[in-house]
């Protein structure tokens, strides 16, 4: 293989293990419990949410994937699955709507971060309402979670991704114009 | 102790948090929200750390890990405590939502310290030095795996440290600062230019990096290592 494309490889697998980095310590580090349903308010779907608009779904996807999941492990390892799951699709969507090689416009740009947005509060709530009460019933690790305790976690959900947006789109502003410059 | 040996033994401790086996099953509890099973977790986790880490390393994990517990632990008793005498949650009163707040701390102060040291406990230069000496080249994988090393490493003590003396020095707690409360527009301005110098900082050398990691000798398939021998 042409030195060339293996350097682009691992020029990519850098860029996966930055944005879970980051992600990972945006997630642990800033962290606001959410009494209702132990679950927890941070800012990890910033890197997610920026890696997907910067480099595209899959590089979106995988930080989604890995970053904030591994900061789960850390204190909260019932979240793991729905984190891993919900964020990695979260990142695959975004990147996929809000990403071009030429560089998206602003509003395709918004359009994206909403659907990030939409995911992320809905993906959270399946899990907690229905997901997770299933699996309960064999698995009693998983049973942290009720309907009641879902639908309280919708407004904060929804704060924590528009806030993890704002600062994603500012992200994009600058960064995103310097890269296609 | 070997530094695999002791890995395995962090990841073996790890097994009960994840699983909730035998932790869910040992009936009887001591205070409300903590259990006899969690407790004896609790005390077999910090028993092994003392006797896996060095001295001074198992300091700054508790440390470390009480920096991470507290605010979130405090900060949520805090939240529901509001909710309560809001009216809008929690009608039975602090006794209704202390357990829950018991077994996070209890949960978070033990799981913590053990993903801590067992970050701690992986050598992650020597394994570079590993991987960059084989005799006869590195394979693809070890490529990846060298670049996603190098990058956490750059990042964890060079990027956050870095970063957060940035922080220290721009936002001083001096009483004459003359700063005006921080609206939501100027917080998100100021994390935005927060994140976006750790994400320069952290991608800075990865092109660097990946053309120097490329260009290294790759190992052929089917190409045996040589050991060390009288012989050769």
């Amino acid at each position: 293989m042409p030195p060339s494309s293996q350097a682009n490889r691992l020029f990519n697998t850098g860029i996966l293990a930055a944005f879970a980095t980051l992600a990972f310590v945006g997630t642990t580090i800033i962290r606001i419990p959410i009494p209702a349903s132990g679950g927890y308010f941070n800012l990890g779907d910033t890197f997610v949410m920026a890696a997907a608009l910067l480099y595209g779904p899959w590089i979106g996807g995988l930080v989604g994937l890995i970053g904030p999941a591994l900061a789960d492990a850390i204190g909260f390892p019932q979240f793991i699955l729905a984190t891993a799951v919900v964020k990695g699709v979260e990142g695959a969507a975004v990147g996929l709507i809000g990403w071009t090689s030429r560089g998206a416009a602003a509003g395709r740009v918004a359009v994206a971060l909403a659907a990030g947005i939409l995911i992320l509060v809905a993906g959270y709530y399946v899990f907690e309402a229905l997901i997770y009460p299933l699996m309960a019933r064999r698995i009693p690790f998983f049973g942290v979670t009720d309907p009641t305790a879902a639908l309280a976690e919708i407004l904060p959900n929804i704060f924590q991704g528009v806030f993890s947006a704002a600062i994603a789109f500012g992200i994009w502003r600058v960064l995103g114009k310097k890269k296609n410059d | 102790m070997k530094w695999r040996r002791r890995v395995a033994l962090l990841i073996l401790a790890v097994a009960p948090a994840f699983s909730g086996y035998p932790l869910a099953v040992v009936p009887g509890e001591i205070l409300p929200g903590l259990t006899q099973g969690w407790a004896a977790y609790f005390a077999a986790v910090h028993l092994l750390l003392v006797l896996t880490t060095p001295g001074r390393l198992y300091g700054n994990i508790l440390a470390a890990s009480a920096l991470i517990t507290l605010p979130v632990v405090f900060g949520g008793a805090a939240l529901s405590g509001l909710l309560h005498l809001a009216g809008l949650a929690h009608p039975g009163g602090p006794q209704s939502y202390s357990p829950h707040y018991l077994a996070l701390l209890t949960r978070m102060l033990t799981v913590i310290p053990l993903a801590l040291a067992l970050v701690a406990g992986i050598p992650f230069q020597r394994i570079e030095q590993q991987v960059l000496s084989g005799p006869n080249g590195i394979s693809r994988a070890e490529k990846n795996l060298l670049m996603a090393l190098r990058v956490f490493n750059h990042i964890v003590h060079d990027v956050i440290p870095a970063t957060l003396e940035v922080v220290r020095e721009e936002w001083p707690r001096s009483p004459d600062a003359g700063r005006s409360r921080p609206t939501a527009t100027g917080l998100i301005r100021m994390m935005t230019w927060l994140a976006i110098a750790g994400i320069c900082g952290a991608v800075q050398y990865i092109p660097l990096w990946a053309v120097e990691i490329a260009r290294l000798p790759e190992r052929r398939p089917g190409r045996l290592r040589r050991r060390a021998g009288p012989n050769t």
